[in-house]
């Protein structure tokens, strides 16, 4: 999306709802894969990604837009509702169902969402070096967890992920050296005999090269 | 490493149930919810300063509501006044001397005034005869310690100031109705009047203003009979209604009808 565009449709969903939705179209996929890759349950992560988006539309009228597109808004309410996940195991306020049924809404597609979340289960099943890596990085603390998951589950730069968690880019530098070591210590302590491993692998980008490759 | 991600299902159910949740849970959204956003969202860009302000509003905020709802409620105060008040009255008639007590006493039990059911009118100890006031005595509890005693025993005792009493009315002597105000009213062209007259009206004033009530104790006694107990200002007891279970009638405008009395009660007391 344009980001005059996107820039409008905010401006306009300010004002009705219902041009949110265009917004939501958009970045429903990413903000939900992000999510899944980090807590590695679609269940939780389908909340999760619920509770981002009735979080971002009760604020949008607070978002102002500083020409940066508005998924670093999301990718940081996001960030926020994980962390508040992991540290309090917060109940998210109303789960889709209560509200659809509060609204005299039936949506028959009961079977499809079954469907759905099996499927994307078996995916993550398959999944060997992800699951590695995402356990690893959930033994780090809370600051490199951010920046190792923008980093590597979602490919961001730097300055995206600077714009996403509001630190400055030096910080974020930073954070990923001492991460990525750290990151790299536990998966040889918890598979020392890991030749292919998420980070040595030759598919992977080691993650120390990858900084290299965008500092450089 | 990319390569290495769970390949994502398009999630097409969920995303288009949420779509539908949120948009129709937006419209039903209450103001309250923006306005607690609002809150929250502002504390969090608060300086410490303000914070601490904020923290400190809130705090004392909460102090009186609880105290609203977990304090003493009106009527515990009252009769925590009202039981702090015969204490006092009690303490103030046992540090009197034996000679002021008697006089007090002398001048209290001809203050005494009742009613019995049904009647409209107040009678007043000395429209008794003797054997009639000594019978009486007892039964209204005409002395002092008496009446401080059956107050403080009494569980609805409360406090009521002068202002709140009701006027009620008498049956003087010659059976005329005489009230409140009118014992109240200080005669007036004193200086036409003989030296003699003007010395007894000026004795009988300083009396009334010893004698005056500038609160009352209202309870009920053993009998179910209301009872109002008046106090001057130095806490002593000057003045005691009992009335019986119709009391209203006496205070009534019914009761007073083609009565000189009818001057004395006010308008706000008929109604």
């Amino acid at each position: 999306m344009e980001k005059q565009q996107e820039k409008q449709l905010i401006e306009q969903a300010k004002k009705d709802p219902q041009a949110f939705a265009e917004i939501y179209e958009e970045y429903y996929g990413p903000i939900f894969g992000y999510i899944l890759k980090i807590v590695g349950n679609v269940t939780v992560a389908q909340d999760i990604t619920s509770e981002t988006f009735f979080k971002a539309l009760d604020r949008l009228w607070q978002f102002k837009w500083k020409n940066v597109s508005i998924s670093s808004w999301l990718y940081r309410i996001a960030t926020n509702e994980m962390n508040q996940h992991f540290r309090k195991n917060k109940k998210i306020h109303a789960s889709i169902e209560e509200l659809l049924e509060k609204s005299g809404i039936e949506l028959e597609d009961e079977h499809d969402l079954r469907e759905e979340v099996i499927a994307q289960e078996e995916e993550l099943a398959r999944s060997d070096q992800w699951r590695e890596a995402q356990k690893a990085i959930s033994k780090l603390s809370e600051k490199y967890q951010e920046v190792l998951s923008l980093r590597y589950f979602e490919d961001k730069k730097i300055k995206e992920i600077s714009e996403i968690l509001g630190k400055r880019e030096g910080t974020v530098k930073s954070l990923l050296s001492r991460g990525t070591k750290k990151l790299r210590s536990i998966m040889s302590e918890t598979q020392p005999n890991l030749k292919s491993g998420i980070i040595d692998t030759q598919d992977a980008i080691s993650p120390a090269s990858k900084i290299n490759q965008t500092h450089e | 490493m990319n390569n290495k991600n769970p390949k994502l299902i398009n999630m097409r159910s969920h995303k288009r149930r949420l779509k539908v949740a949120l948009l129709s849970a937006h419209e039903k959204r209450s103001s309250i919810q923006s306005f607690v956003n609002f809150i929250i969202d502002n504390i969090k860009i608060m300086s410490l300063g303000k914070k601490s302000t904020a923290i400190a509003t809130l705090t004392l905020a909460i102090i009186i509501v609880g105290a609203g709802i977990f304090g003493p409620t009106a009527s515990e105060v009252a009769q925590a006044e009202a039981v702090t008040t015969v204490k006092r009255a009690f303490a103030r008639f046992a540090n009197l001397s034996e000679e002021d007590k008697a006089e007090l006493q002398e001048k209290f039990q001809d203050k005494v005034h009742f009613r019995e059911d049904g009647e409209p009118m107040f009678h007043g100890m000395l429209e008794m005869t003797i054997e009639e006031r000594e019978a009486k005595h007892a039964e209204m509890k005409a002395s002092l310690a008496d009446s401080l005693i059956e107050a403080q025993a009494a569980e609805d005792l409360e406090v009521i100031i002068a202002e709140e009493m009701p006027k009620p009315g008498f049956m003087g002597k010659a059976g005329r109705a005489f009230g409140f105000k009118m014992m109240q009213e200080p005669p007036k062209d004193l200086e036409n009047l003989s030296q003699e007259i003007q010395d007894k009206i000026k004795e009988h004033e300083e009396q009334r203003v010893e004698m005056q009530p500038v609160k009352w104790l209202k309870y009920t006694n053993s009998e179910g009979k209301i009872v109002k107990l008046g106090l001057n200002a130095q806490d002593e007891p000057v003045m005691k209604f009992v009335e019986g279970e119709i009391g209203k009638a006496g205070f009534g405008a019914s009761n007073f009808g083609g009565h000189k009395g009818m001057d004395w009660i006010g308008k706000k007391d008929i109604q």
